[in-house]
Parts: C-alpha cells; sequence; structure tokens
C-alpha cells in the first residue's frame, strides 16, 4: 500500500467504478487502469511470464512491462492489455493474470522460489532445450503439454469476437506521428498551408511529455501553451486529429497503417493512411538501470512517476529513490520533493552539474554522486535498497548500507522512438552522445523531429519540427505558417555516462516482461550465439507486448561488453510492423462470417433459392449443386436430374461463363491468332468450339465463339477462366499486336444464359417461344439465331454439352428469371426440371467432354486427343513451344474412359492408374483419373483419366489406387465417350 | 440499368448523415473504337466525348469514360447499331446505379474506397474505376444538393446485392 | 496516383519475342528465361480494377520506388 491519490492532476470531476478481481474501486475520468489501480493502492498486479515474481507499474505509456491486465469476460475477454494504456470506463472488468489464487498470494510462484534455491537457474534461456529429456518417451506424454499448460501469458477467448472493426482509406498531405510539442508544433504549422493533416497520437491525450509537467497556475505557462496548440489544431478544418492511434507500421509509397480505438459503435479502426509526406514526432522511451530486482512492483521509470505525479495526481510512494545516470530525472525528485516526499537521489556519476547539485542543496534533497543502487528488497514492493559506491573505474563497489524506500523511480537513459524511420529498411546506427541509436538515412518524404531524434530539448525539436514542416509544404507547392513558441524552453541536455548494469550479482532485470535476465545475455554469448538477431530468440528478449522498448539498447550495451566490442558493431534487431499489439479483428474488418467474401449472384438466384436448390461456392459464385426433391440425398439427385435430361428434358442455369464481345474489323485475323482453330471462317450466325493455349505450349482454356457479324464476335470461357482470358485478350492488344484494330470487353454481366437440354428440349422452347423457329432448318446444330419474346431479346445457340440435343438461351439479365419461368411453364406439359452442376458434370463426363479436371494447366492438346484440331494454315499462340519433343513424346497418359469392373464400385478421382494391383502405386503411376461419376445410361461407376499410350489399351483391365485410404479398384480402359459415340443426338 | 437491387431492398434507406438510394435508366450502351471516335459518337448522340476520367451530359443522356477510346452511354434510346468504326455494345442489366449521398457521403466511402474522394481531388463529374472490398465500382461524382456531395455507384450487377448489403452496414455505424 | 490492390502484376517487359519461324531454343528461352535484376526493372501491371488498361513500369525492385510509367509502346527518355 505505498501509492495513492496526492492531488488531480488534469483529471476530470466525474468518478466511475471499475473492478479489479472482483473487487469495486473508483477511478476518475482520465484515469488510466494503471493510475487507477495505484490511487486504489494495488501494489501487486500480476506476476511475471516465466519466474511469477510480484509485478506492479512501471511506466505510464507503451512502453509498460509490468502492469498487464486482462479485461473484460466471455466473449469479449482481452488478455495482455497494458495498463498504461487502457482508460477506465464505467464497469469495466479488469483481472490480474498470471497468478493464482491472487497477485498477492501466487501458489505458481514455487518457480521463483526453486530458481532462487539451486545455482544458476533452471528456467534461464533456452531451458526447454537442454532440460525434460530423459526418458525421452515422457517429452511427448508428460514434460510438453505440461510446459504448454505453464507457458504464455494469460489466456485468451474462446468465443467469436462480437464487435464491429472498420477498415478506413484515410488520404492527406502531411501525417504528424506524434502529438507531443514537436508534433503539435509540426501540424500547427503545416495546418496554415491549408494542405490536409492528420495527427497520429497514442495516448488520450496531446502532449507527450509536457503531460509530465504540473498543470497548476504555478508552472502553468506551458501548459497555457499545449492546450491553446490543441484547441487551435482541433478548429482547424483542414486537420484531423485521431488520438488513442498508434502508427504501426510505415509502408512503401508513404502509405501508414495506423490503429484507433473508438469503443463505440465500431470498436476499433484500421487506417491505411496515404501520406504525401511523413512528421515522426514519435518521442522517446526512458530506459531502466539494470540492477537486481529491478523489476520489484514500485521500481519505475522516473519520468512516468513524474507523469503519475503531476498528470493523475499520484503519489507513486511517500519515501522516494531516484536512481540515474544523467539529468531527466532530477526533475522528478524535484517535483515529488515540492509536495513534500522524502527524497534521495543517486547519481551514478561522480560529478553531475554543478546546477543540479545546487537545486538538490536548495530543496533538501539528500544526493549522492558516484553512487549506485545495487538492489531492491521487499516482500511484494519495494521497502528498502541496496545502495554502494562505484570505484571511478566502474568495476567495484564499496561501502553498502541499506535505506528504507518505497519508491525507487530509475532513470538509465532514453531511446528514440525510431520504429517507423526504420521499416524502410534503413538500419539504425548507434550514436554515441546520445547512447542510443538513430536512422542515418530516413527514406524519401520522411522527416524524424524532437525526442525521435534525439534532441531532448523542447525549443530545439520544435525548431527541427518547423523545419520538417517547411520542406514538407514547401515540396508540396505550399507555405506552412509560423507558430508561437512555448513560453519557456526545456533543457534536454542529459550529460549522460552510461552505466549499462550495476556490477553486482542477483536477478538483474534486462527484459522485465519476458523474465530476462543479464545473467541470460551473459549466458546466450558463452554459447555461442553471436548476432543480435539470435541473442534476441534465444533469450526471447524484446519479444513482448512492449517489443523490447526498454530492453533493447540495455541488452545491446550488455552484449558489447561481453563480446568486448563497441555498441556500434553489435548492431541492433530489425523493426518490423507492427511496433504495438494490433487486435486480429481490425485487420479483417467486416469481413467475417457470411460476409467473408462478396457473393455473386445470378439473375436467377432467387428461384433456385424458392426451388429448394443446395449451392455449393463456385469462386465467388453461389451455383445450384442439386436440387433435392424431398429425402434425396445428393447422389439421389444427381443420378436422377442426370437421367431426366437423357430421357426428357432438364433445364441448367449456365450464367456462369465468362461472356466476351470481340469486335473490330482485324477481329478475326485476332481469334485465328488466339484460338488453335480457325474462327475467320465461322459463318455469320454460327457458332464454334475453340480451344485456347498458353505462350508455353498447353491447353488453357476451351470455349465457344458465337460470329454475330463480320467484325462481332461473341465469345465464352469456362467460369474459372473467365477474368483470365478477359486479361490476357487485352495483355495481346496491347502489348503484342496493337497495330490490331480490335476491341475486347466483358458483357459477362449483362446476359443471363440458362441450358435447355434433352430429347423434349426442342418442343418445349417450340412451346414457349411461338415466334422462333426451332426446326433443324431454321436453327442447325451450331447455330444461332435471334428473336423476340414479348419484346424481349433473345439470343439461341443450338449446342450441347450434355450430349443430347440442347440450346444456350441468352438474354438481358434484367428478364433472366422471366424467361426462365417461361420455360418452365411451356415445359411443364415434357416433364422439364431443373438441373445444377452435380449433373452437368455427370452428363459431361458421360459423354466424354474435357473441362478444368483435364484442363489443369499440365496438358497439352495431344493429351486430350484434340491434336487434330489445331490449325496447319496459321500461326497460333502456343504453337512454337508446343513441338517441344518432351509434349510431343507418345509415352505421354493420354485422356481415356475408364469403367469399373464392378458396375457399384465408385472409382476416386486422383487415383493412380496402375498395370499391377500388387506394386507401389506411385512408383509405378501409369497415369490419374481426373473425374469421376455415376452414370445412369451405363448404370455404372466411370471415370476419365489419363493412360500411358491409353489410345491402345481399350478392354485392357488396370487398377485405379487411393493409397491415401488404401483402396485399389479394378477399371476396364474405354474410350473417353461413353454415350452417344456418333452425337446423333445433338445433331437430331 | 439493372433493377436488380429494387428486389432486394427498401429504398432509400436515410441515416443520420447519409442516405443510400438506387436509380436506374433505361438503357446503356459501350461506345468503342480502335482509333479516335470522337467524330462517330458526336454524329450518334450529339455530345463531345468526355476527358479521360470525365463524364458529360447532354438533357438525360450522359456519357462516362470508361478507358481507351471507350465511353458509356446512359440514354433512353433502346435501339443502336454499329456504325462506321464505332462499335456499340449493350450493357443495359450489367450495372446497378447506388446513389450515396449527404454530409458523410464522403466518410462511407472513405470504409471500402480505397480512392482519394476529398472535395480536391474528385470533383463534380470526375469517374474513376476501381473497387471496394475487391467488388468492381465505377465511381461519378453528381452535382452536390444543398451543399451535401452525391456519388454515383456502378457496380456489376451479380455483386449489386453483396455490396448495397455492405454499403447499409457501415453506414449504420457511421457516427 | 492508384493503390496497388487495383492492379495486377503482369510481365517482364524486357523479352524479345522471337521470329515466328525462330528456332524453338529461341522460343524456349523468351517463355522461360528471365534476368533477375537488383536494380531498375521494366515490368507490365495491369489496371484490373481500374480501366483495364495495360501499362509499362519502371521499379526498383530493391526499393519498390517506381521510376516510370507509361503505355506498353512508350519508353522512358531517362537511360536506364
Amino acid at each position: 500500500m505505498s501509492a495513492y491519490r496526492i492531488g488531480n492532476g488534469r483529471l476530470g470531476e466525474a468518478e466511475f467504478i471499475f473492478t479489479f478481481d472482483g473487487h469495486k474501486m473508483t477511478a476518475r475520468a482520465g484515469d488510466t487502469v494503471a493510475s487507477a489501480l495505484l490511487a486504489n493502492g494495488v501494489e501487486v498486479i500480476g506476476r511475471s511470464f516465466k519466474y511469477h515474481r510480484p509485478r506492479g507499474v512501471t511506466s505510464s505509456g507503451p512502453e509498460e512491462t509490468g502492469a498487464l491486465v486482462t479485461l473484460g469476460s466471455g466473449a469479449r475477454l482481452e488478455p495482455n492489455v497494458r495498463a498504461t494504456m487502457e482508460p477506465v470506463s464505467e464497469g469495466l472488468e479488469v483481472f490480474s493474470q498470471n497468478c493464482w489464487p491472487t497477485p498477492t498470494f501466487d501458489l505458481w510462484s514455487v518457480n521463483s522460489l526453486v530458481s532462487g534455491l539451486l545455482p544458476g537457474s533452471l528456467l534461464s534461456a533456452g531451458f526447454y532445450y537442454k532440460s525434460f529429456m530423459w526418458p525421452a518417451a515422457f517429452w511427448h506424454r508428460l514434460y510438453e503439454p505440461a510446459i504448454r499448460r505453464a507457458a504464455g501469458m494469460a489466456k485468451p477467448p474462446r468465443e467469436a469476437d462480437p464487435d464491429l472493426y472498420d477498415r478506413i482509406n484515410s488520404f492527406c498531405d502531411i501525417a504528424v506521428v506524434g502529438g507531443g510539442a514537436a508534433g503539435l508544433s509540426a501540424a500547427l504549422s503545416s495546418a496554415q498551408s491549408g494542405l490536409r493533416v492528420i495527427l497520429f497520437e497514442e495516448n488520450s491525450d496531446l502532449g507527450g511529455q509536457l503531460l509530465n509537467e504540473p498543470p497548476d497556475a504555478i508552472n502553468g505557462d506551458l501548459e497555457q501553451w499545449r492546450k491553446s496548440a490543441v484547441v487551435s489544431l482541433m478548429a482547424a478544418p483542414n486537420v484531423t486529429i485521431l488520438t488513442r492511434t498508434i502508427c504501426w507500421g510505415c509502408f512503401d509509397g508513404n502509405t501508414l497503417a495506423a490503429h484507433e480505438c473508438i469503443d463505440g459503435k465500431v470498436r476499433q479502426n484500421y487506417h491505411k493512411v496515404h501520406a504525401g509526406k511523413i512528421i515522426i514526432a514519435a518521442g522517446a522511451i526512458e530506459r531502466p538501470m539494470v540492477f537486481a530486482n529491478n523489476d520489484k512492483p514500485g521500481v519505475m521509470l522516473a519520468a512516468s512517476a513524474r507523469r503519475m505525479l503531476n498528470h493523475y495526481g499520484i503519489a507513486a510512494g511517500h519515501t522516494l529513490v531516484v536512481f540515474t545516470n544523467n539529468n531527466s530525472a532530477y526533475q522528478t525528485a524535484f517535483d515529488y520533493r515540492a509536495h513534500g516526499i522524502s527524497t534521495l537521489v543517486v547519481d551514478s556519476r561522480c560529478k553531475p552539474p554543478a546546477k543540479l547539485v545546487a537545486a538538490c542543496a536548495k530543496q533538501g534533497i539528500q544526493l549522492q554522486t558516484g553512487g549506485v543502487v545495487i538492489q531492491a528488497r521487499g516482500w511484494h514492493g519495494v521497502r528498502k535498497v541496496v545502495l554502494a559506491d562505484l570505484s571511478s573505474d566502474g568495476k567495484s563497489m564499496t561501502r553498502k548500507r541499506v535505506v528504507a524506500c518505497d519508491l525507487l523511480a530509475h532513470s538509465g537513459g532514453w531511446t528514440p522512438q525510431v520504429q517507423m524511420a526504420a521499416h524502410g529498411g534503413m538500419v539504425p546506427i548507434y550514436n554515441q552522445k546520445i547512447t542510443a541509436f538513430l536512422v542515418d538515412k530516413l527514406p524519401n518524404d520522411t522527416w524524424s523531429v524532437g525526442a525521435a531524434e534525439g534532441e531532448n530539448s523542447l525549443y530545439a525539436g520544435i525548431q527541427q519540427a518547423l523545419t520538417a514542416a517547411r520542406l514538407a509544404c514547401d515540396e508540396l507547392g505550399q507555405t506552412a505558417g509560423e507558430i508561437v513558441l512555448p513560453p519557456r524552453d526545456l533543457d534536454g541536455e542529459l550529460n549522460i555516462e552510461p552505466l549499462w548494469r550495476v556490477p553486482a550479482a542477483g536477478k538483474q532485470m534486462v527484459d522485465i516482461q519476458h523474465d530476462v535476465t543479464t545473467d541470460d545475455i551473459m549466458q546466450a554469448h558463452l554459447e555461442g550465439y553471436v548476432s543480435v538477431e539470435h541473442l534476441k530468440r534465444y533469450t526471447t528478449l524484446g519479444m513482448a507486448n512492449d517489443q523490447g522498448r526498454t530492453a533493447n539498447v540495455n541488452a545491446l550495451a550488455i552484449m558489447a561488453q561481453c563480446r568486448n566490442q563497441t555498441i556500434q558493431d553489435t548492431g541492433t534487431t530489425r523493426f518490423r510492423p507492427p511496433i504495438a499489439p494490433v487486435t486480429m479483428g481490425a485487420f479483417v474488418g467486416r469481413a467475417v462470417g457470411e460476409y467473408f467474401q462478396p457473393v455473386r449472384r445470378t439473375p436467377m438466384q432467387a428461384w433456385h433459392e424458392r426451388f429448394g436448390a443446395v449451392f455449393v461456392n463456385v469462386g465467388l459464385y453461389r451455383r445450384p449443386q442439386y436440387y433435392p426433391r424431398v429425402g434425396e440425398t445428393l447422389d439421389d439427385a444427381y443420378k436422377r436430374e442426370t437421367t431426366h435430361v437423357r430421357q426428357k428434358v432438364g433445364i441448367c442455369d449456365i450464367t456462369f461463363l465468362g461472356k466476351i464481345e470481340v469486335v473490330g474489323p482485324d477481329a478475326a485475323v485476332f481469334l485465328d491468332r488466339i484460338y488453335i482453330n480457325m474462327l475467320s471462317t465461322l459463318p455469320v450466325n454460327k457458332a464454334r468450339y475453340g480451344i485456347m493455349l498458353r505462350e508455353d505450349g498447353f491447353v488453357y482454356d476451351d470455349g465457344t465463339t458465337t460470329r454475330l457479324a463480320e467484325d462481332r464476335y461473341f465469345m465464352t470461357t469456362t467460369t474459372a477462366k473467365a477474368s483470365s482470358v478477359l486479361a490476357h485478350l487485352e495483355r495481346c492488344l496491347e502489348i503484342e499486336w496493337p497495330e490490331l484494330k480490335v476491341r475486347v470487353s466483358s458483357v459477362s454481366e449483362h446476359w443471363a444464359a440458362m441450358s435447355v437440354a434433352g430429347p423434349a428440349s426442342r418442343n418445349t422452347l417450340q412451346n414457349a417461344f411461338e415466334d422462333i423457329d426451332f426446326a433443324s432448318e431454321a436453327l442447325p446444330f451450331m447455330g444461332v439465331v435471334h428473336g423476340q419474346y414479348k419484346n424481349i431479346i433473345l439470343r439461341i445457340l443450338r449446342i450441347s454439352f450434355s450430349g443430347e440435343i440442347a440450346y444456350e438461351i441468352y438474354v438481358g439479365a434484367d428478364h433472366g428469371e422471366t424467361i426462365w419461368e417461361r420455360i418452365m411453364e411451356a415445359g411443364a406439359k415434357f416433364n422439364i426440371i431443373p438441373y445444377g452442376l452435380e449433373s452437368l458434370g455427370a452428363l459431361r463426363i458421360e459423354k466424354g467432354h474435357v473441362t478444368g479436371s483435364e484442363l489443369d494447366g499440365r496438358v497439352t492438346l495431344g493429351d486430350v486427343n484434340l491434336e487434330a484440331m489445331a490449325s496447319r494454315k496459321k500461326w497460333f499462340v502456343g504453337q512454337n513451344l508446343m513441338q517441344r519433343p518432351g509434349l510431343k513424346n507418345p509415352n505421354r497418359p493420354r485422356l481415356v474412359g475408364l469403367r469399373s469392373v464392378d458396375p457399384k464400385v465408385p472409382i476416386a478421382t486422383g487415383s493412380i492408374l496402375v498395370t499391377d494391383a500388387n506394386t507401389e502405386a506411385r512408383a509405378n503411376s501409369e497415369g490419374w483419373v481426373s473425374s469421376m461419376t455415376y452414370s445412369p445410361e451405363l448404370d455404372s461407376f466411370i471415370a476419365l483419366g489419363f493412360l500411358c499410350n491409353g489410345l491402345n489399351r481399350y478392354g485392357e483391365v488396370i487398377y485405379a489406387a487411393y493409397p491415401v485410404k488404401r483402396r485399389i479398384v479394378a477399371v476396364e480402359v474405354v474410350s473417353n465417350h461413353f454415350v452417344d459415340r456418333q452425337n446423333q443426338r445433338v445433331k437430331g | 440499368m439493372s433493377s436488380v437491387l429494387y428486389e432486394h431492398f427498401q429504398l432509400p434507406q436515410i441515416f443520420t448523415a447519409v442516405q443510400l438510394d438506387v436509380t436506374t435508366t433505361p438503357a446503356m450502351w459501350q461506345l468503342e473504337g480502335y482509333t479516335n471516335i470522337d467524330h462517330q459518337v458526336q454524329a450518334l448522340v450529339g455530345m463531345t466525348v468526355p476527358d479521360r476520367g470525365r463524364v458529360t451530359k447532354l438533357g438525360t443522356e450522359r456519357l462516362v469514360w470508361f478507358g481507351r477510346d471507350r465511353y458509356f452511354l446512359t440514354t433512353q434510346r433502346q435501339d443502336l447499331h454499329d456504325s462506321d468504326g464505332l462499335y456499340v455494345t449493350n450493357q443495359t442489366y450489367s450495372r446497378a446505379q447506388i446513389l450515396i449521398e449527404g454530409e458523410a457521403a464522403r466518410s462511407l466511402l472513405a470504409r471500402g474506397l480505397p480512392i482519394d474522394v476529398a472535395d480536391a481531388a474528385f470533383a463534380v463529374s470526375d469517374v474513376k474505376h476501381s473497387h471496394i472490398n475487391h467488388i468492381g465500382v465505377t465511381v461519378i461524382r453528381n452535382h452536390d444538393n444543398a451543399g451535401s456531395p452525391i456519388f454515383e455507384l456502378w457496380v456489376m450487377r451479380g455483386f449489386a446485392k453483396s455490396l448495397m448489403d455492405f454499403l447499409l452496414r457501415s453506414a449504420a455505424t457511421l457516427c | 496516383m492508384r493503390e496497388h490492390t487495383e492492379f495486377t502484376y503482369g510481365e517482364d517487359a524486357n523479352r524479345q519475342k522471337p521470329e515466328i519461324d525462330a528456332p524453338i531454343e529461341d522460343w524456349n528461352t523468351y517463355i522461360y528465361e528471365r534476368d533477375n535484376v537488383a536494380g531498375y526493372h521494366m515490368e507490365y501491371w495491369h489496371h484490373a480494377f481500374g480501366c483495364r488498361a495495360w501499362i509499362k513500369v519502371k521499379r526498383d525492385t530493391q526499393t519498390h520506388a517506381i521510376l516510370w510509367v507509361g503505355l506498353p509502346q512508350e519508353n522512358p527518355e531517362i537511360a536506364l
């Protein structure tokens, strides 16, 4: 119980009730969960990752490593939330993590005890590679499951996320990342140019480190400046301010990714920001000092302890010790002392600046120079610290003594936040003067200013920001404006003398969140990990929520000491997005559940739904697969539908096909180059089946092309290849043959299309459309007519996919349902039924037609027995490489039909064809099965497949092996034309 | 234009700062050629062809730029044919037209359309072709109504319901 | 300046198409062989969700910077 509310800070009047582990507590408007817990005297908030050491609040921002909590419950449960970043709201449920039953009494902390008792550490870096090895069988059954259960931090929710997230495309001329003094100045100056500015700030409040300053009247001058800057920016119509928004990634083309927390109707937004120029004012993060038990509750970063006092009105302790190697922590001492709190400053430097020494004397602050804190002590939170004097060579200590302390504010220096600047791949370089890494060469259109650039003084940082704003606006052809500077400067000179670790024994935490100690770093070194990237992965340092914000530089410096090289040579790990945790839901936006992808509907979709069709997803389309009668399974239905089409008549929706209009005086020439067969010789009002190859000689797509006029063709493609073929045609016209006078465009959406097939199809259509002549002379096989039904224009092709006499009807999409219903009505007396994709497949397999199952991108014309279709009179795409000896090899598997020897046994698609049933299938493969179905006409299971020397093996019995399910089926090799080989039905 | 959206939605749908509605035109024709077709188009519709990315208007007819030497004509006329190097293809039912009007129209579009629709970047009678969540759209900015922008989206008929669903769900949660 | 999601990558623009009756080895090179350049690269892109034009682009494969955009028949004036 050491922290308490001492003032108002900048908090509002309103009070909220929230709970912590079920206990009711009060908070003020503006409190974060961390400050509210401190105000309520909570010291131990959770337990650490590995050792279950007690943890409390260590900071006041995104670098929080101790106060990690779980919020909410059920579907809205959110683990590993940094309490310093989460504002309190009415009724918020907060839970401790990684401890049981309570944070203060945690049975799992036996880990810590065990580690304390044994020499070295049982759970040090990489322990799972070196222990739990014997007996070997126990790893699988006992050790690994146990370690898995114990590992990890907190528990995730099990239910689907019920909240809404939006993805937003944001555009601006100037993006300012960071709302501290530098960021506010850059935004104020840029705003006056009239350009669009977006200002991003991680916290709820703007001001950055100005929020560490007291807000009251005496020192209120800076607060006035801050407030009026915010007011001006909010009033500017060309400025958008996004608070609680973190920019987490910087990408090519000046694109930023940002994550905004709103907690409104929409919970969070993902902003994809297209910026003209980027000014990074992301500030700097304070580093801890490295000494034994520096992770104890009550040990806090110095500037954060100061923010707690001045912004949240919370004194984080009664007896303050400040431990530092630079100037900045003195402000914390002065402010706490001004509230009457007993303060001792321990400065590892022998000669801190005279003005600081004088100020301490004046305020009655004890000062120990050349001193260090060796250890923090206390059962849960810190109650005492062990001090000593450090020798001038920094290697030994004398005069150890213990003093009372319940708040230890430490500062080991400042680390500029260079992540965004480094995302472009620029390597940060170590800067001796500020003892931190900076990006040497920023990407184009990007500036880094203020503390993010290592400039900690207020005026100097603002000047950098104003220069950047001026240059950015200039480059965009506008002029930035002047701003009023704050009334006084803040000296940011650190005079830092690095002390990377206190040279003493004990558990000295470097990465507090992941329980990584100096011993772990030294161990990694001893085990030969020479690269910082290896150090990171082996020790897990820098891999937690805070992404090593407080740990990285200390760790690299210690590693450098181990390796006896400079920090510069040691280098730093690569920064990658995201730089902070981002909710998965925000990436996904609204594309959840039924909205996962867009749905594409045919004009007859509603009719299919009313008729009870069962649908299957084909790309973005939902195609009717079958129309079951009551009690029917898929198998029952498709067999019935197939039989019915062969015996009577059926109607099928084929709108899914790609439809492309090809126009121009050179259309015929163009199509001759695209297709393997002649299209220029196709008469008007006739249709022809065509095949096109890829450049490399393999079959690409097939379809039917109809000639509507001398210079106009209507081409269809397979459903799957519709977009691809259109792009291919456009590419050929724009890149290869720009001299051809041809235009191509998709008309897929304008036309509804349906196929009417079966012996009674002609009569059905004649009955439906009296004004059109369906007699064979008027509409021969592969012919086209245009006609009308009640002023609706119809285009009718006589073409068959099923092998029965059949017609394709094309009509404007809005009339699709009308025409479909007309055909159903007119076909009633012929027993017309709708048939779906499954039946369509069965029919075409019986007929022996190839589809995408056969034309899978690996087969040639020869493989599918269609080489005779290729014209010898002209060049076409793919012709050259089609001639490759490998593609002309007579041993290539060729298309055959397969008939199950036992007609009741199905043949699995994908089966491997072998001659001898007793051999290992893959090693003796002679081909494969590409499609299969039950054939009602043959009352047998049949298949299409590819077989070496297949055309000469009709009648042979071979085997279709399916090793995955250990099945093998005897099949007879036959022609792939199972039904009506002479094509008499379609020509009838 | 396709009337498909009327089958699925009660329209207009009115929200706090934005409203969505649908409109149709009797016919839509794709006009294209293999060279500069200004001449032929003038002869056919009496309008100059729009510059790249623009829309021209005459009475109730509009010409919308749709790529190199390609324009879409919205009109009452049902009976147009190829002539003299100008190719005319019926695309009447291929698109549905969605109107988005209101102070929050830009905000709504931002939630899916990767184009800058700010006043300076997207002028009245501009047209741009893009996509919303991988559904291709053509976006036209019509004349403002009492200071509120109006955007007209053309979407492929097959995707119209899916797109409208998305827009309505997003509009419902706009502040 | 349009968003990349409107485009699909086409192909390398540096290929030299052989004569129709050139030996098959030349066609093989044309179809299969590419230089894998670290630096400036000429390539085709397709504005699939936009105006559907094919364009030629000069892009730095190391930094992804786009240096020049034009129609397939054009060429940048600056030397590669």
